[in-house]
């Protein structure tokens, strides 16, 4: 049975950011625009002078820009606005879950970061080739989970049995993405483990 | 889950993106080829006469006209600067709102019980020590942390559980889903759960071995 439609939304939810961070800093950045205006109108109507510049200059300035500004100074305000929109672009498109996934299951949404399964595949990696934990070095990223093993000096590692283990461990996951299980042997050995 | 209000949010910040970005094109395009550049002082010329032309249409004529140098257009657009701000300032505090104290309530009416008639509230703290209690006795999980949100037209409940280093998240969601049943029967009602198993300080600088 799938989870319930209310299960499936949460969990979608969960994995998608709800950009409040950058909305915020753009409200006060807005926030900051409409209140130099304001004040600096109502200041030009009682008589003394606007806050850095009137409003009126700017907007002049703003629509004859290339007779203002020199050619350099208009590439670096597109350069600047550029960087700023593809950034701003990027934030809305993109889903800024900070490495995280979905485990499976029909009662609740499940959402796992990444750090936790690299844990526990780093355990069950240690237990399949009988290694200790320092001898393991997993890392996951968004479709691979690297597990870097380093053997004991002069025992062999058998790496189809990590291979394995750790593949029918992730596969217990049910995760939302596929999550594909690389195990490399070192060349080095550690000693004394 | 918080309730921000995340496709405002998003459209906002894409909009922003695209103007920006529309600006940084004519730009550059004005900066390389000098006909661009030329065509928009003309044109920025021209737009800024015409607005001037408005503006001075609709001077405020006060007592003394000196001491009120402005438009009423102006003055207008003061006042839609000023809605906006409020607008702004509305969507700065919709942000990350929506934890609930109450996860539900029930009216009862005398036709249906026996003639006794109130209201049953489930407390949002009685959900997480019932849910805390049990699973912190749980061997392979450190810390748990139960908040009741907002979640269309109910409530939804949240668990953060930090697991200890190298416990399988399998194992720990089976645990604290076996509580959950527990709890839906307790209620006499399911609501939505959200189980967050995150990376906590402690289980990433501990060791993940211990004597069973």
């Amino acid at each position: 049975m799938n989870p319930s439609y209310r299960i499936q939304a949460l969990r979608r939810l969960a994995l998608r950011s709800p950009r409040s961070g950058a909305s915020i800093v753009l409200a006060l950045v807005l926030l900051v625009l409409i209140l130099w205006f304001v004040v600096s109108q109502i200041l030009l109507w009682t008589g003394s002078g606007a806050l850095v510049m009137k409003p009126s200059i700017a907007l002049e300035n703003l629509l004859k820009l290339p007779a203002v500004l020199s050619p350099t100074g208009i590439v670096a305000a597109a350069v600047g606005a550029g960087i700023l929109g593809l950034l701003l672009l990027w934030l809305a498109l993109s889903p800024g879950n900070g490495g995280k996934r979905a485990l499976n299951s029909e009662r609740s949404a499940v959402v796992v970061d990444d750090q936790v399964i690299a844990s526990a595949v780093a355990r069950t990696a240690s237990l399949a080739g009988n290694l200790g934990q320092d001898q393991i070095h997993t890392t996951v990223d968004r479709r691979s989970a690297r597990v870097q093993v380093r053997p004991t000096s002069g025992v062999r590692v058998d790496a189809g049995q990590i291979q394995d283990a750790v593949s029918s461990e992730i596969n217990r996951y049910g995760l939302n993405t596929p999550l594909d299980a690389r195990v490399t042997i070192n060349e080095s050995g550690a000693l004394g483990q | 889950m918080r309730t921000s209000p995340r496709i405002i949010n998003r459209m906002a910040l894409g909009l922003t993106g695209m103007v920006l970005l529309s600006f940084s094109v004519v730009a550059s395009l004005a900066a390389t080829n000098p006909d661009v550049a030329n065509i928009w002082s003309s044109t920025g010329e021209g737009l800024w006469a015409q607005l001037r032309e408005q503006l001075n249409a609709a001077p405020i004529t006060g007592p003394s006209p000196s001491v009120l140098p402005g438009s009423w257009w102006t003055a207008a657009l003061i006042v839609v600067a000023l809605v906006v701000a409020l607008l702004l300032i509305r969507w700065i505090g919709r942000q990350g709102s929506g934890r609930v104290r109450n996860l539900g309530q029930q009216h009862t009416s005398p036709k249906h019980s026996e003639g006794l008639s109130g209201t049953t509230t489930i407390d949002t703290s009685f959900a997480a020590q019932a849910i805390k209690s049990s699973l912190s006795e749980h061997p392979a999980i450190l810390n748990v942390n139960v908040s009741g949100w907002k979640f269309g037209k109910g409530s939804s409940l949240r668990i953060d559980v930090t697991p200890r280093k190298g416990t399988s998240p399998r194992d720990v969601s089976t645990a604290v889903e076996q509580q959950i049943s527990g709890l839906d029967q307790l209620l006499g009602e399911s609501f939505p759960v959200l189980i967050r198993l995150r990376r906590g300080l402690r289980s990433s600088v501990a060791s993940s071995s211990r004597v069973n």
